[in-house]
């Protein structure tokens, strides 16, 4: 009677866990690689404490990677594989970012997978890696990730409050912003004061007897349209890239879909 | 063996060579082919096209006044001859307002067909006139200060009106673009056609002033006029107002009327070419027949006023109350109203730029 009385909870239970998405989240993995062995102890625990506010914050995976070399592989290449190999990610769909640091080739990326394609699109890895740059010139390397992070959390932050990702006009230069704010008036007060002044003459010819067109008079007597000649031009398409409104992305050497982008500092 | 035709290609003009195997026409110029019955029936259609537009008017006889009918009053100034019923005294020119006007014997003139009488009142006039300065933002406001309204002038000004039925024949070069795409190309197909279309339409009274010293833009702007109002000339129609005698004649003005009724003719046709994504007209032709001339007088208000050393001439439609001229311009309100524009539009822009 008892057991007839659990069992359908027990299922009803087993149903909604089967529902979950299924978290990859591996706590054991190492969060901060350093394989150049350059990164102090207090600078490697600040780091995954960033990494484990990241996690916790969006629930999405956060690892960071100094390297020495790329070992010939390109650093995107080098990070998607790192990432889905390293058994990284939140969720069923890994959510994620890598950021990568070769300090050999001098290169930077930073590889988003899961819904970080989606919260972080194109122009805002380049924010982000705009943040790096200044640390990463001084081979400031630590206090390079920490900004890379920070700058991700801002744009996904942004993205989860509703407000869409970062424009291109929101980071014109203040130089831009100044053009603008000096030449739109201009043309906005120009055109206003044109029209009062092309209200102040209503002097106009009339170059069409229209007016005085007999209603319903005209009459189409002939007609003609004769086919001379079919020409059909062709052109390549653009190679497609998934954007969807995120980021676009590409798939990793395991087949799994990456986004991302990097440079060279 | 091919045959050598005295066709050209409606498409580039080159001449056509009949084709045996195929029994149809072929431009070796742009590669068209077409068969022989089309190509007969557009060169029979365009057949004369480029040449010279026709129009046939009747001559205007017309119907000289009779003595007594009225009074000639000539300006010396601007030649103007103002006509009146005996009884109305002219003070001034209405054209350019000189006080001094001399009576004169009437010559050459011809006694109206018709005439619209004036339905806007003096008062009308007036008050139409202030309406149409108020929405003026750039208007020194001493203008206004200074208008003298009173001095507003009920004219009737000669106007030949012409009847007339035309027939148009228009050729155009026209294209088709359609786009669609595979797995790995975009595709553009680009068809081109040569249009051909013949059409015709009635005309009933084109207005076109008959007075050298009446302009002829600001004539053509207080239209259109209201024919239902067109009745037969009186002298009575006269009384209280003044008319002008025309100096500008039927065969003179239907040059302007010729030109009104080809372009509403090529835009009537025009609009029956479609289906297509672009349109290119390459000729047209009018023919004009049955034209029939009338003289009218038809009522104008009439304002002159001299501001800063500039006349300027307004006109009102004295049926339907339309008014027409050009209002001086104040430098200092366009700058002020550009100033305040700018300044607005630069704080709003300047606070959705660095504030939100």
């Amino acid at each position: 009677m008892k057991l007839k009385f659990i069992l359908p909870f027990a299922v009803l239970l087993s149903a909604l866990l089967m529902l979950l998405p299924t978290s990859a989240y591996d706590s054991s993995l190492p969060r901060v690689v350093d394989k150049t062995r350059t990164l102090s102890e207090y600078e490697i625990g600040v780091l995954n404490d960033m990494s484990e506010d990241f996690r916790r914050e969006y629930s999405m995976d956060c690892v960071i990677m100094l390297i020495s070399s790329l070992g010939g592989k390109s650093a995107m290449a080098y990070a998607d594989d790192a990432y889905d190999e390293g058994g990284y990610g939140m969720g069923s769909d890994n959510s994620g970012i890598l950021i990568l640091i070769s300090v050999g080739d001098r290169e930077v990326y930073i590889s988003t997978c899961g819904k970080a394609i989606e919260k972080i699109d194109d122009y805002e890895i380049e924010l982000i890696l705009d943040d790096m740059m200044g640390s990463l010139s001084k081979s400031e390397w630590a206090d390079a990730f920490s900004h890379g992070i920070f700058a991700a959390g801002e744009m996904i932050e942004r993205q989860n409050s509703g407000g869409g990702s970062v424009s291109r006009d929101d980071s014109s230069s203040t130089g831009n912003r100044l053009l603008i704010t000096f030449l739109a008036p201009a043309v906005i007060a120009g055109i206003s004061v044109g029209v009062m002044y092309y209200m102040m003459n209503n002097a106009r010819g009339k170059y069409s007897a229209a007016d005085y067109a007999v209603r319903g008079s005209f009459a189409l007597t002939g007609a003609l349209d004769i086919f001379l000649s079919r020409h059909v031009s062709k052109t390549p398409r653009a190679s497609e890239s998934s954007g969807g409104g995120g980021g676009s992305s590409h798939t990793s050497s395991g087949g799994v879909s990456h986004g991302g982008g990097g440079r060279s500092f | 063996m091919s045959d050598i035709r005295n066709h050209k290609c409606p498409g580039c003009g080159s001449p056509l060579r009949f084709e045996p195997e195929t029994q149809m026409l072929v431009c070796d110029a742009c590669g068209s082919h077409f068969d022989t019955g089309t190509v007969s029936e557009y060169d029979d259609a365009t057949d004369g096209i480029d040449g010279e537009d026709e129009s046939s008017w009747e001559s205007y006889g017309g119907t000289p006044w009779s003595d007594g009918d009225v009074r000639v009053h000539i300006c010396p100034s601007c030649g103007a001859e103002i006509v009146t019923e005996p009884t109305t005294a002219v003070t001034k020119c209405p054209y350019c307002d000189n006080v001094t006007v001399i009576e004169g014997s009437i010559s050459g003139a011809l006694r109206p067909d018709c005439v619209i009488p004036f339905r806007v009142s003096a008062e009308d006039a007036k008050r139409l006139m202030s309406e149409y300065c108020r929405k003026k933002p750039l208007l020194p406001r001493r203008f206004v200060e200074e208008l003298h309204l009173e001095e507003t002038q009920g004219l009737y000004i000669p106007f030949w009106l012409f009847d007339c039925s035309a027939e148009g024949r228009a050729t155009y070069l026209a294209e088709k673009v359609r786009h669609w795409s595979d797995r790995n190309y975009n595709y553009t197909e680009t068809t081109r056609y040569r249009v051909f279309r013949r059409g015709g339409m009635a005309f009933s009274k084109i207005p076109a002033d008959g007075s050298r010293k009446a302009d002829d833009t600001m004539m053509e702007s207080i239209e259109p006029f209201d024919y239902s109002d067109l009745t037969e000339f009186g002298t009575g129609y006269l009384s209280g107002f003044v008319a002008d005698k025309y100096d500008v004649s039927a065969d003179e003005s239907k040059v302007r009327a010729d030109a009104r009724v080809k372009r509403s003719i090529d835009a009537a046709l025009l609009a029956t070419v479609i289906g297509y994504s672009s349109v290119i007209p390459t000729g047209s032709s009018v023919k004009i027949r049955d034209g029939k001339v009338q003289y009218a007088m038809l009522p104008v208000w009439l304002l002159h006023y001299n501001y800063r050393g500039k006349r300027y001439t307004y006109a009102i439609n004295g049926q339907t109350g339309r008014v027409v001229g050009k209002l001086p311009v104040s430098p200092g309100r366009a700058a002020a109203w550009f100033g305040g524009i700018y300044a607005a539009a630069a704080a709003l822009i300047a606070a959705v730029l660095f504030l939100l």
